[in-house]
């Protein structure tokens, strides 16, 4: 456990000298020792709640989920931009609350960060005790499409699990059928 | 080759400042508040990206490049923080116009309680 | 060149021409932020597309700071935003300084009651505590509703 925890705080030291370096737009000595040095201040004098993360990356979930994520986000852009140009027709929305199967606090994050950055949801409200994602989603004309929506949203969670996800949350979501 | 670079960062920067339009009529146009977070938050991630990505076509210089990465890293991890906090406040306030919701299972699950 | 450059620019400053529009006419305060933080990503988006235009990268930790700091404003207005709605809150003051409780597990709870009015009616009347509500044991007790 406490070994778990010096290896986030590495994790973060590191890639907190990365954004440091990256800020300078060069790598040398003195931005990585620099670097090094502010990234062991900030930790010690703003230190965050442990994340648990027990998962893995898999390379092939990652870039499946990647992949889809960018279409995702382009193909609902121009769905928003088309809706914004349809002058004369006023969008119905519609919340609704989805119960993700595998509710860490890391693949709750990671699903809520998805879908908002992808048009046409967006998260009003989180139960995180529950696992539940309130979320506003554009253009809903009937309660069927809500229902369908709420399946792509656990499909997203599938693919986030998949890429991300600790071998337990990859055992319910396989052993659940979406 | 940098002549079809150029025109393809054109073309990137075209597309995003039309994104950027097009957030700009959604807000004016769409009838509620939660309705516009849509049309304001994500169509300018995507243009913005897109902006970026066609600056750094242009650029074409390491240390700019990995300036513009941080610039598209920090946006797109901010940016639902942003929405998540006004859509929470809107929602709260009775900003979503229910004769707008088909669904709204967030005031059932509230009745609930 | 310098066609597409004056179309893009025509593009963006519709754009901002149009946010600005929502931030005058925008009946809440919510409103103005949405519509201030378009403006804001079409800032960004202009001066990049300057960057652009000239092969210069002078502007660009200029973008790095905006990109960081732009969300700063929707939060803190987000955050009083709600607590204005909430009139039974201790003096802000206080209550401003007590950021630790966000990462309590409770402070994305459901609230007891959504929407103004309910908000209004709903609430449950406080003990009258206001005279030792200041000290530790009583605030920690106190649901963490109000601050997010």
């Amino acid at each position: 456990m406490k070994g778990g925890r010096w290896r986030d705080r590495c994790i973060a030291a590191l890639g907190l000298t990365g954004i440091w370096v990256l800020l300078w737009g060069s790598f040398s000595a003195l931005t990585f020792v620099g670097g090094l040095i502010i990234a062991v201040i900030v930790l010690v004098v703003f230190p965050l709640p442990a994340v648990t993360y027990a998962g893995r990356i898999h390379p092939l979930g990652t870039l499946r989920f990647l992949g889809r994520f960018l279409t995702d986000m382009v193909v609902a852009s121009f769905q928003v931009v088309r809706l914004a140009f349809s002058f004369g027709h006023v969008p119905t929305s519609a919340i609704v609350a989805v119960k993700l199967r595998a509710p860490s606090d890391l693949g709750l994050t990671m699903t809520a960060e998805a879908l908002s950055l992808v048009p046409g949801s967006l998260i009003v409200d989180v139960d995180r005790k529950k696992g539940v994602l309130y979320v506003h989603v554009l253009e809903v004309k009937s309660a069927e499409q809500a229902e369908q929506f709420k399946e792509d949203v656990l499909e997203l969670e599938r693919r986030i699990i998949r890429a991300f996800g600790s071998p337990a949350e990859r055992r319910i979501i396989e052993e659940v059928p979406a | 080759m940098s002549g079809v670079l150029d025109v393809i960062a054109w073309f990137l920067l075209v597309v995003g400042a039309l994104l950027s339009l097009s957030a700009g009529v959604a807000l004016i146009r769409f009838p509620d508040l939660l309705s516009r977070m849509h049309a304001a938050t994500k169509p300018q991630v995507l243009g913005l990206l897109l902006v970026l990505i066609g600056c750094a076509l242009r650029l074409r210089d390491a240390v700019d490049i990995t300036t513009l990465l941080l610039v598209a890293v920090f946006s797109m991890a901010t940016a639902p923080v942003a929405a998540h906090m006004i859509g929470r406040a809107a929602y709260r306030a009775g900003q979503a116009r229910a004769d707008l919701l088909v669904v709204d299972e967030l005031a059932d699950a509230d009745d609930k309680r | 060149m310098t066609v597409v450059a004056i179309v893009i620019t025509t593009l963006l400053a519709g754009g901002a021409v149009l946010a600005l529009v929502r931030i005058v006419r925008g009946p809440s305060i919510l409103d103005r932020i949405v519509a201030t933080d378009v403006l804001l990503a079409v800032i960004v988006m202009s001066i990049a597309t300057e960057a652009a235009f000239s092969r210069d990268a002078t502007a660009l930790p200029v973008l790095a700071v905006l990109s960081i700091l732009g969300f700063t404003g929707a939060v803190s207005v987000a955050r009083f935003a709600i607590r204005r709605q909430a009139p039974a809150d201790p003096p802000s003051g206080r209550d401003a300084d007590r950021p630790s409780s966000d990462y309590q597990a409770e402070s994305i709870d459901l609230p007891d009651s959504l929407g103004l009015p309910a908000a209004l009616d709903r609430r449950p009347p406080e003990p009258p505590d206001r005279g030792d509500s200041l000290s530790p044991p009583d605030r920690l007790d106190r649901p963490t509703e109000e601050v997010r």
